[in-house]
C-alpha cells in the first residue's frame, strides 16, 4: 500500500519509514511542506501521514488544499499539540485521524489499517472472499481454513486486488502500490508475484486482462 | 523585630493622654489652690471689714464696751450673716439684723429675708462662746467656717473680744493687711484692720489646714477622676484602635484565603488611604508574578512540545530496532537512537541555558572581558567538529578592545553563533570570524558558507523554537540557539544583526557597546535602520 509520509524530523521520519516498511507499506518520505503539496497533486496514495508542524508550510494548509481538490485519501495527522481545540481544528480541516507525539508505532499502524479499511468501505478487520481470509493486521492469509505462506509483496498484491474486487487493476497501479520512489522496480516482478499467488491459492482466482492488468472477478460473474 | 500595632497605639495613646491629663490636673490643682487661697484671703478681709463696720457703729454710739451684752445678738448676726454670705458668695454682701428692729444694715443687692437658727443665751460674759457656737455649730454654717477666729483689740484696754479658737495674745503685730503666723504648730492666715479712729484693731484668722483640706479635697477629686477615667479611656482607646485596624485584618484574611496560583488584584474598596498604596504595590507585584508565571508556563509548554517530536522519533526507532529481523535495519535504528539521545541532551542543555539567562539577569556581574579571547576558547572547543566536515575556520582580530560584559554568558553567545555556523555549513565550507574594535562598539562577526536565511525570515529566526526552512532537513538544531544569542545580546545592550556573508551564507554581527561613552541612541537607530534597509 503506497503511503506518503510528511515529517521534517530526521530521526522520527527515518524511524517511521523503517517501521511502516516493515508493515508492508511502500513509503514516500518528504520533509518539506511545499514538496509534499506538489507530490500530492501528481501522485495518488492510499494513505497520507502528515506532520502539522512543518518549517515552511502549515500541515493544515496542505490538508485543506488536498480536500479542496476533492482528494478523499485518508490522512493521519501527527502533532505535538494536544489541546482539544487543536484536534477539533484538525478534524474539521479534513483529517481522518489524529495521533499525538510521542506515539507507539503499533498504534499508528493499527490506526492506519483502520483508516484503509474504512476507506474501502468495510468495517471488519479481515477481508474474506471465496474461502480466502486476509488479515491486514497480522499479515496472514488462510485459504479454506489453511494457512498460506505469502511473501510481503504477494500479500500486498492480494490485498490490493481483494480491496478492488470486480475492478481491473492496472499493472502500473500495482507497481505504484508496491514500490516507493527509492526502490528499483524490475519489470516482471508483478507477473512473478501473481504467478506465485495463483500457485499458492486458487489458480483461477486472479484473471489477467491482457495489456491492462489483473482482476479478481465478482462471484456472480464466475 | 515584630510588634503589635494595636499594643503600640494603645500604650502610646494611653501614656500620652495620662501624661497630658496629669500635667493638666496638676496645673488645674495649682491654679485652683491659688484661687482658693485668694478667695479665703478675700473672705478674711471681708469678715474683718464687717466686724469693723459693726465696731464703728458701736463706737460712734459711744457704747462699744457697754453694749456687748445687749448687742451680742447683733454680733451673732454679723457673723451669721457672714455665714450666709458664704452661701451666696457671688453676691458678696452682708446684712445686719436686730431681733427688735429688723434689718439694721445691709449691703446693696442683698435680698431681704430673715435668719433662722439663733442661739439665745443669757450668759453675759464672756461673749465669745456665743460667737464660737455660731462659728462652730450653726446649722447654716459652712464646714470650713469654724476654722475662722477673730480678736478685737483695743489699743488702750488690750483684748476686748475673741472667738474661742483665737488665742489670747495678739494674732499679729500688724494692724493692717495680711500676715501669716504660727501658733501652737498651726499655720494661720491673718487679716488685720484698724477702725477709723485707730483705737481698735480687729484680727481675723484662719488656719492653714482648712486650705490644705480644700486642696486635698480637690486633688483627691482629681485622682479619683483619673483612676476611674483611666480604665474607661483604655477601653475606648482599645475599641477605637480595633476599629481602625479592621481594614488590616480584612486584608490579612483576603490574603490568607489566596492560593499561589490566584493572583487577581486585591480590592481597594473601603480601605483607608494609608493602606491603599500598600495594596496597590501588592497588586503590582501580583501582576509581575502573573506575568512571570505566564512566561514560565508558556516556556514549559513550548519546551515540552519541542521534546515530543524527538521522543516520538526515539520511540519509533526503538520499535523498529526491536521488531526488525534485518540486522542492517536494526543497526541503523540503534545508531539513530544514539543520535536522537545526543540531540535531546543538547536540547535539554540549551533549554537549561535559556531558562537560566531568562531569570536573574540583573544580578550578573560584568567585568572587562576580551571578546577575542573567548572566541579563541570556543574555536578551540569546536574545531574538531569543523575538521570532521573539512570546514576552514578563520579568525581575524583587529584593534580588539575589552568590553564590560559577563564572560560566561558571552562565551555562550559566541559558542552558539559559531556552533550554528559550523552546523549549517556544508562539507569543505568556510567559517570566518572577525573581532573588530570600532569607534563606539566592538564588532563580533561570524560569516559562513551555509544556506543562509532569507531576509524576510531574519526576525522569525530569532524567535525561540523557530527552525529555518533551508536548514530544517539537517534538523540538528533546537530552535533555541538564536533566541539564546538574542537574549544575551539584549542583556549587554548589544545589537544583533543578521545579513548575507561574503560566502553567500549567513552573517551574524554582534555589536557590543564600548564602555568609554554611554550608549548613544542615535547611532543605534541609524544602525537598525541600516539593518532594516538591508534586509528588506
Amino acid at each position: 500500500m503506497r503511503l506518503l509520509l510528511v515529517e521534517d524530523d530526521e530521526i522520527l521520519g527515518d524511524g517511521l519509514v523503517a517501521g511502516l516498511k516493515m508493515e508492508g507499506y511502500a513509503v514516500d518520505w518528504l520533509t518539506n511542506g511545499k514538496l509534499a503539496d506538489e507530490a500530492l497533486k501528481l501522485n495518488s496514495y492510499e494513505l497520507i501521514v502528515l506532520d502539522l508542524n512543518l518549517p515552511d508550510m502549515d500541515g493544515m494548509a496542505i490538508l485543506r488544499a488536498l480536500r479542496n481538490r476533492k482528494d478523499e485519501t485518508p490522512v493521519m495527522v501527527l502533532t505535538a499539540k494536544d489541546t482539544i481545540s487543536d484536534r477539533v481544528m484538525g478534524l474539521d480541516s479534513g483529517a481522518d485521524d489524529f495521533v499525538i507525539k510521542p506515539f507507539e508505532l503499533d498504534e499508528v499502524c493499527a490506526r492506519l489499517r483502520a483508516l484503509a479499511r474504512r476507506n474501502e468501505g468495510r468495517a471488519a478487520p479481515t477481508v474474506e472472499y471465496q474461502g480466502i481470509v486476509l488479515d491486514p493486521a497480522s499479515h496472514q492469509v488462510t485459504f479454506n481454513n489453511e494457512k498460506v505462506e505469502l511473501s510481503q509483496k504477494e500479500f500486498e498484491i492480494l490485498s490490493f486486488l481483494m480491496s478492488n474486487i470486480g475492478k481491473v487493476v492496472s499493472r502500473s497501479r500495482l507497481e505504484e502500490s508496491l514500490y516507493s520512489w527509492d526502490s528499483d522496480i524490475e519489470s516482471n516482478t508483478v507477473e512473478v508475484h501473481i504467478h506465485y499467488l495463483r500457485k499458492k491459492l486458487d489458480p483461477a482466482l486472479i484473471r489477467t486482462v491482457r495489456g491492462v492488468g489483473y482482476i479478481i472477478d465478482k462471484d456472480d460473474e464466475l | 523585630m515584630n510588634y503589635s500595632l494595636r499594643q503600640l497605639l494603645l500604650v502610646s495613646l494611653l501614656s500620652a493622654s495620662m501624661l497630658i491629663w496629669g500635667v493638666a490636673a496638676y496645673l488645674n490643682y495649682k491654679v485652683t489652690r491659688d484661687e482658693v487661697a485668694n478667695l479665703f484671703d478675700a473672705e478674711l478681709a471681708q469678715s474683718a471689714k464687717v466686724l469693723n463696720a459693726f465696731v464703728e457703729i458701736l463706737h460712734r454710739e459711744g457704747s462699744l464696751s457697754g453694749h456687748w451684752s445687749q448687742e451680742q445678738e447683733k454680733a451673732d448676726e454679723i457673723l451669721h450673716s457672714y455665714a450666709l454670705k458664704r452661701k451666696f458668695k457671688n453676691k458678696s454682701a452682708f446684712q445686719l439684723w436686730s431681733e427688735d428692729d429688723g434689718l439694721l444694715q445691709r449691703s446693696e443687692n442683698e435680698p431681704v429675708f430673715s435668719v433662722h437658727g439663733f442661739t439665745q443665751t443669757n450668759i453675759d460674759d464672756p461673749l465669745w462662746p456665743i460667737f464660737d457656737d455660731l462659728l462652730q455649730a450653726n446649722a447654716l454654717g459652712h464646714k470650713y467656717e469654724r476654722k475662722i477666729a477673730f480678736q478685737l483689740w483695743s489699743k488702750e484696754d488690750g483684748l476686748m473680744l475673741r472667738s474661742d479658737s483665737a488665742p489670747k495674745f495678739a494674732f499679729s503685730s500688724s494692724d493692717h493687711g495680711f500676715t501669716e503666723t504660727k501658733i501652737d504648730g498651726h499655720e494661720w492666715h491673718i487679716f488685720s484692720i484698724e477702725n477709723s479712729t485707730g483705737e481698735y484693731v480687729i484680727h481675723v484668722g484662719q488656719k492653714e489646714e482648712i486650705r490644705a483640706e480644700l486642696a486635698d479635697e480637690i486633688s483627691s477629686q482629681l485622682v479619683t477622676q483619673f483612676l476611674f477615667g483611666l480604665p474607661f479611656l483604655g477601653a475606648v482607646l482599645w475599641f477605637i484602635v480595633g476599629l481602625s485596624l479592621k481594614p488590616i485584618n480584612r486584608l490579612e484574611k483576603a490574603l490568607a484565603k489566596r492560593e499561589a496560583s490566584y493572583l487577581k488584584p486585591l480590592s481597594i474598596k473601603r480601605l483607608p488611604n494609608e493602606i491603599v498604596p500598600v495594596v496597590n504595590e501588592i497588586n503590582n507585584l501580583f501582576v509581575q508574578l502573573e506575568r512571570a508565571f505566564e512566561h514560565e508556563r508558556r516556556f514549559t509548554a513550548d519546551a515540552s512540545h519541542e521534546l515530543r517530536t524527538p521522543l516520538a522519533g526515539l520511540l519509533t526507532q526503538a520499535h523498529v530496532a526491536l521488531r526488525t529481523t534485518d540486522e542492517e535495519v536494526r543497526k541503523q535504528a540503534l545508531s539513530r537512537i544514539k543520535q536522537g539521545v545526543n540531540r535531546m541532551s543538547y536540547m535539554l542543555q540549551q533549554l537549561l541555558t535559556f531558562s537560566r539567562i531568562e531569570s536573574n539577569t540583573e544580578f550578573l556581574t560584568k567585568q572587562n572581558t576580551m571578546v577575542s579571547r573567548e572566541v579563541i576558547h570556543v574555536i578551540a572547543d569546536l574545531e574538531p567538529e569543523a575538521h570532521k566536515k573539512q570546514i576552514l575556520i578563520e579568525f581575524v582580530e583587529d584593534n580588539a578592545v575589552p568590553v564590560i560584559v559577563n564572560g560566561p554568558l558571552v562565551a555562550i553567545l559566541i559558542r552558539n553563533i559559531i556552533d550554528n555556523a559550523i552546523k549549517y555549513t556544508p562539507v569543505k565550507g568556510n567559517v570566518l570570524i572577525t573581532v573588530t574594535g570600532q569607534e563606539k562598539y566592538l564588532q563580533l562577526c561570524v560569516e559562513d558558507s551555509g544556506p543562509g536565511i532569507a531576509p524576510d525570515q531574519y526576525e522569525k529566526s530569532l524567535e525561540r523554537f523557530h527552525r529555518c526552512v533551508e536548514t530544517s532537513s539537517a534538523a540538528k538544531g533546537t530552535g533555541l540557539g538564536f533566541s539564546i544569542v538574542k537574549r544575551i545580546a539584549g542583556i549587554h545592550n548589544a545589537d544583533l544583526i543578521l545579513g548575507v556573508s561574503q560566502f553567500g551564507g549567513l552573517k551574524v554581527q554582534v555589536l557590543f557597546p564600548l564602555p568609554i561613552r554611554p550608549v548613544d541612541k542615535s547611532w543605534q537607530k541609524k544602525l537598525s535602520f541600516f539593518h532594516l534597509g538591508k534586509s528588506s
